[in-house]
């Protein structure tokens, strides 16, 4: 755990069950998979985010066993596993389909993989029922896969693998065929299971909410690329680049010029013009660098408005370009004289009735609102990032 | 296969080909009742205009494209000599088959289509016996009197006055002397243990035991199962032994030629074509003799036009328009007069004319024996025996 | 509330016979070319032929089912056993083929399959009779057999059961690559990675899963050989011998050269009563009903 992402990262408890050591996978010409290399501790849940074909599912695809690496190592458990198939892993995985055999009852179904161990089968009989307790679909041993609803099929195939107390499970993408309510029911229950079975899940999701809410930590991958390991929380208000501070719910951010720095607090330049106070985040930026100043919608406020966590960090000249009331907060949609577009999430102490679309509005954010991303931006990518899944998360929450 | 397609070998595997087709309309036929209105032999569209329609098997005649022959083949001299219109189809693969399909309409007195068809002397017999067939105006077929003795009133047409033989040949013995190592002489000599496996029959009933009856002492005359009864022991007890390898149609010329035969029974029209190819390929009318067997025509009751018919049959019994049939299908001609006329062709042809199996000589006729007529019991009999025995 | 019950309940009375008229096209086919000629073919069974070339008349003649099974036993059982080794073996040799176009055909797959019924644009006929060529006593192949310790030097292939048997594999060999081929696309491969995934080895997965799956095709298929094979006669008359004469063969003789109607259609009844029992005990025992996806 020397590497610098993982730096990042809090200690974790336990020694680390699943470690790939610079884990490279190529298709031919195309880089699935560059030097990924982490590690996931005993007990941990664990989540690789990332939009489709950034090498998450072929990263999972790797520790079970059905892809090769092209380079690195995969251990597990201090053995390593790169050249081992899948059989004789000892993982399971909850596959995005859930690959339930349609031929098999339910019972047989979960029963295969002991059975390929050869318990005996009065051991097969009681660990069955336990795990089909465990998911609370005790009944339904004797059904057909086809006779059961998406999300009892989801319960059986984690039954399924669950029930061979695996070293790690490996689970790719396995709420992406339900809908919406079955999906945050269920996204409780793993949990609830994992507390139960003290198993490492390893999850893969595109679905950064479903990431935050259930994960102890998230590698975020892009292109191959893990850009960013680290918990929930330090994902979300410290992302390491542009863009996983954009993946990871909504931000506004600013092409801004390092001017100086003294101690932990960062003297930036707008290259919209204005100047700015921000913290450091532990990093010493040079003078001169490029970065990306990050505000999150909540920290953004109009001046005047009550401030949390420090003195007002600059002001940004703007003007009213959309208010959407959704309940809790109102969405404020603003554009800067330099053109770009940032979104604000007002609460009822902001006031937001005083503001009509059209009329001017100065913005500010306190001092500890906004992050430095060591990562500079071009001008047209400045503004917010993810409005599609803002507004999609919006309405779940609503 | 090497050599041209013979009429019988074209015959037995076309015959077997649409053997799968036709057994379902033939039992519909059999069985469904007075109101069949199956088609004619040959092909269900009518006459038309022509006067003569005649059915016949395969490849079994001189066409005017014959390349080997020339133009203007036996059919145009005909239309251009008579000014009549004649219509030849090559509906025949199959005396069985031919038997179901004209079967339902000859037995209701129905017309079957044809004027002419060309059964088998066997079955000509059992058309004649039904009384199915018109007798022939032979007032008008002066050209008859060219008939060779030998086929003349045969068993099959006691009286002559149903049918006129269109083309005959010799059933013996065809051997491969590369595998005997030695000529084969007579029936016997397929018994010999050495060639144990390798000899082959022919599923034409007639010719397997009217060869094995003459060289039992059983002579093809008056054919009654008693009588036959020890030829077909004896074709039995090679057949469980394991002498006899296989029962086939005109395949086994292939079989011959590839060595799976040392010797078999076999037709001397296909021996005279694939004894040019392979010399060692032979063919011998055993000492016990061989049988002689003819094609007719005949024309089958509720024939229109019997008078231009009639003009038909003068025609080809001319023996300058039958050499000219011979030359092309190489089979014994029934019309004398034939050998001198093949002779004035030349080339090719005048070689045939001294063929011993186109043209054999008193000796040879002499050792060779048609069938009688088998009445229809005891060719039920026969029959069913030969299927018992052969497997097929 | 009431009248809309009504008025949907009037649809639905009207659309019950809906039904039967999709269907009707193909019940009358079904009543005009099969159950019609079957019951011709069962009035023949029971008939009785005054003399051979007349009609047969129907008398309720038993004793021609007395004979199927008295005189033509050794046939039948021939006709079985021939067929059931056939299938067999068009399981050994199609399946393993079939697997492979399907999981390892990638972008051939079609041109593969095309393959496999590129013999279809040959006469069954011709492709029967190419094989007494192939295993002419005097060539390669049967020279390459006489090698084997057990085979003498006068051993031959053609005229013996084993070239009959190869025959009816080889002729009928698509009908069982098809169907099991197109069970085994069906099946996602996903599930062997589960199988895998839970510690089966590729074979214990093929063995557990995959097979399973494909057992609708194997079903098919073996139908599909066995029901022809066993009623053929062609690849006994080219590559058989006397002592290797099925049932087809004597049903073939008996319609064609013997005329004896009631006897043949005694027989070919016969036939396929027995098949039609072996096929209803054969899906009883395979249970295809659950097998259904």
């Amino acid at each position: 755990m020397s590497d610098a992402n993982s730096s990042e990262a809090p200690p974790v408890a336990g020694d680390p069950v699943v470690r790939l050591e610079q884990v490279t996978k190529r298709f031919g010409d195309y880089v699935a998979v560059e030097e990924a290399d982490f590690g996931i501790a005993s007990g941990e849940f664990f989540s690789m985010l990332g939009p489709s074909g950034c090498g998450k599912t072929t990263t999972l695809r790797m520790i079970a066993g059905f892809e090769q690496p092209t380079g690195g190592r995969i251990v597990l458990e201090g053995r390593d596993v790169s050249r081992t198939p899948p059989h004789k892993r000892d993982v399971n995985t909850v596959f995005q389909n859930y690959a339930l055999f349609p031929h098999m009852n339910i019972f047989d179904n979960v029963a295969f993989g002991l059975r390929n161990r050869k318990t005996p089968k009065d051991v097969v009989r009681t660990r069955v029922m336990e795990i089909l307790e465990v998911v609370r679909l005790p009944d339904m041993a004797e059904r057909r896969p086809n006779q059961l609803s998406g999300g009892q099929q989801q319960r059986i195939a984690l039954a399924r693998a669950l029930v061979n107390l695996p070293k790690a499970l490996l689970l790719d993408e396995p709420l992406g065929a339900l809908d919406l309510k079955l999906r945050q029911v269920m996204q409780i229950e793993l949990k609830r299971i994992q507390r139960e079975v003290g198993i490492t899940f390893i999850f893969v999701t595109h679905d950064q909410e479903e990431a935050l809410t259930m994960s102890d930590r998230i590698a975020v991958m892009t292109q191959g690329r893990v850009d960013q390991i680290g918990t929930p929380t330090e994902i979300y208000h410290r992302p390491a680049t542009a863009f996983v501070a954009g993946f990871i719910g909504t931000a506004n951010l600013l092409p801004v010029t390092v001017r100086s720095q003294q101690g932990d607090e960062v003297t930036v330049d707008s290259r919209a013009g204005g100047q700015f106070s921000v913290p450091a985040g532990g990093r010493t930026h040079q003078p001169g660098s490029d970065a990306t100043l990050m505000v999150r919608p909540e920290r953004l406020v109009p001046t005047g408005a009550p401030l949390h966590g420090g003195a007002p960090a600059g002001t940004i000249e703007a003007t009213v370009t959309s208010l959407l009331f959704q309940g809790p907060v109102v969405r404020c949609g603003v554009r800067t004289s330099a053109g770009a577009d940032l979104v604000a999430h007002l609460g009822p102490e902001d006031d937001p009735a005083q503001f009509s679309v059209g009329s001017p509005i100065t913005m500010t954010w306190a001092y500890d609102g906004a992050y430095l991303v060591p990562e500079a931006i071009s001008a047209d990518q400045a503004g917010v990032t993810h409005m599609d899944d803002d507004e999609t998360a919006a309405l779940a929450a609503g | 296969m090497s050599g041209p397609v013979t009429r019988r070998q074209f015959m037995t595997r076309a015959g077997l080909a649409a053997g799968g087709l036709v057994v379902a309309p033939s039992v519909l036929a059999a069985c469904g009742g007075s109101d069949s209105k199956s088609s004619g032999s040959g092909s269900s569209e009518g006459k038309g205009d022509a006067q003569v329609w005649f059915d016949n098997w395969t490849l079994y005649i001189d066409k005017p494209d014959d390349e080997l022959y020339g133009k203007g083949g036996t059919l145009d001299e005909f239309q251009k000599a008579t000014g009549l219109k004649i219509k030849y189809t090559e509906g025949i693969n199959d005396n069985g088959e031919l038997f179901a399909k004209i079967q339902p309409l000859l037995s209701k007195g129905q017309p079957i289509g044809p004027n002419i068809i060309a059964p088998t002397f066997w079955m000509a017999g059992r058309l004649i016996t039904l009384g199915w067939v018109e007798k022939l105006p032979l007032d008008k077929v002066p050209n008859a009197k060219n008939l060779i003795t030998s086929l003349q009133k045969p068993p099959s047409d006691p009286t002559g006055e149903y049918s006129l033989p269109w083309q005959a040949g010799i059933a013996g013995i065809a051997y491969n002397q590369e595998i005997t190592g030695r000529e084969l002489r007579t029936v016997q000599d397929l018994w010999d243990p050495a060639f144990k496996g390798k000899i082959g029959m022919l599923t034409e009933m007639r010719d397997t035991i009217g060869l094995i009856a003459m060289s039992e002492g059983i002579d093809l005359d008056k054919p009654t199962f008693d009588k036959f009864q020890p030829a077909f022991d004896k074709l039995d007890k090679e057949v469980k032994n394991g002498q006899i390898r296989q029962f086939t149609g005109n395949d086994y010329v292939d079989d011959l030629e590839q060595g799976n035969y040392a010797a078999c029974i076999g037709w001397s029209g296909d021996v005279v074509q694939l004894s040019k190819s392979n010399p060692n390929i032979k063919f011998v009318v055993p000492e016990s003799g061989g049988t002689l067997w003819f094609d007719t025509m005949v024309i089958p009751n509720e024939a229109s036009n019997v008078d231009d018919v009639a003009k038909w049959m003068d025609f080809v019994y001319d023996p300058v328009n039958a050499a000219r049939i011979t030359a092309s299908v190489q089979y014994i001609s029934p019309v004398q007069g034939v050998q001198d006329e093949l002779r004035k062709m030349g080339g090719d042809a005048a070689e045939l004319a001294d063929s011993q199996l186109l043209f054999p000589d008193a000796s040879t006729l002499a050792n060779l024996q048609s069938w009688g007529n088998l009445d229809k019991e005891q060719e039920q009999l026969f029959d069913e025996e030969f299927a018992k025995i052969s497997g097929t | 509330m009431a009248r809309r019950a009504t008025a949907d309940d009037r649809g639905l009375r009207k659309s019950k016979w809906a039904p039967y008229g999709f269907l009707s096209p193909g019940i009358i086919w079904l009543v005009l070319f099969f159950l019609v000629p079957v019951g011709i073919l069962l009035k023949a069974s029971l008939s009785t032929k005054p003399s051979r070339f007349e009609e047969p008349v129907f008398d309720w003649n038993f004793s021609n089912f007395s004979t199927a099974f008295g005189d033509y036993g050794t046939e039948f059982v021939r006709s079985f056993v021939f067929a059931g080794i056939a299938t067999l073996l068009a399981i050994l040799i199609g399946y393993p083929l079939a697997y492979w176009i399907a999981t390892r055909g990638g972008r051939w797959k079609n041109f593969l399959i095309g393959l496999v019924v590129v013999p279809f644009f040959t006469s069954y006929l011709i492709r029967t009779i190419a094989w007494t060529s192939i295993l002419q006593d005097d060539g390669p192949v049967v020279a390459l057999y006489r090698l084997l310790p057990w085979v003498g030097a006068d051993g031959r292939i053609l005229a013996t059961p084993m070239a009959v048997i190869g025959g009816l594999t080889y002729n009928f060999m698509s009908f069982m690559i098809l169907p099991i081929y197109v069970s085994l696309e069906k099946i996602d491969f996903r599930l062997t990675e589960a199988a895998a995934d839970l510690g089966s080895t590729p074979w214990g997965a093929f063995r557990k899963v995959v097979f399973p799956l494909s057992l609708p095709g194997v079903f098919a298929g073996s139908l599909l050989v066995f029901i022809p094979a066993a009623g053929d006669y062609l690849n006994n008359r080219y590559l058989g011998s006397p002592q290797t004469s099925m049932i087809g063969t004597v049903v073939q003789n008996k319609f064609l050269v013997q005329f004896d109607y009631p006897q043949a259609a005694a027989l070919s009844i016969v036939l396929m009563v027995i098949i039609t029992a072996m096929v209803l005990v054969y899906s009883r025992f395979l249970g295809t009903e659950g097998l259904a996806v």
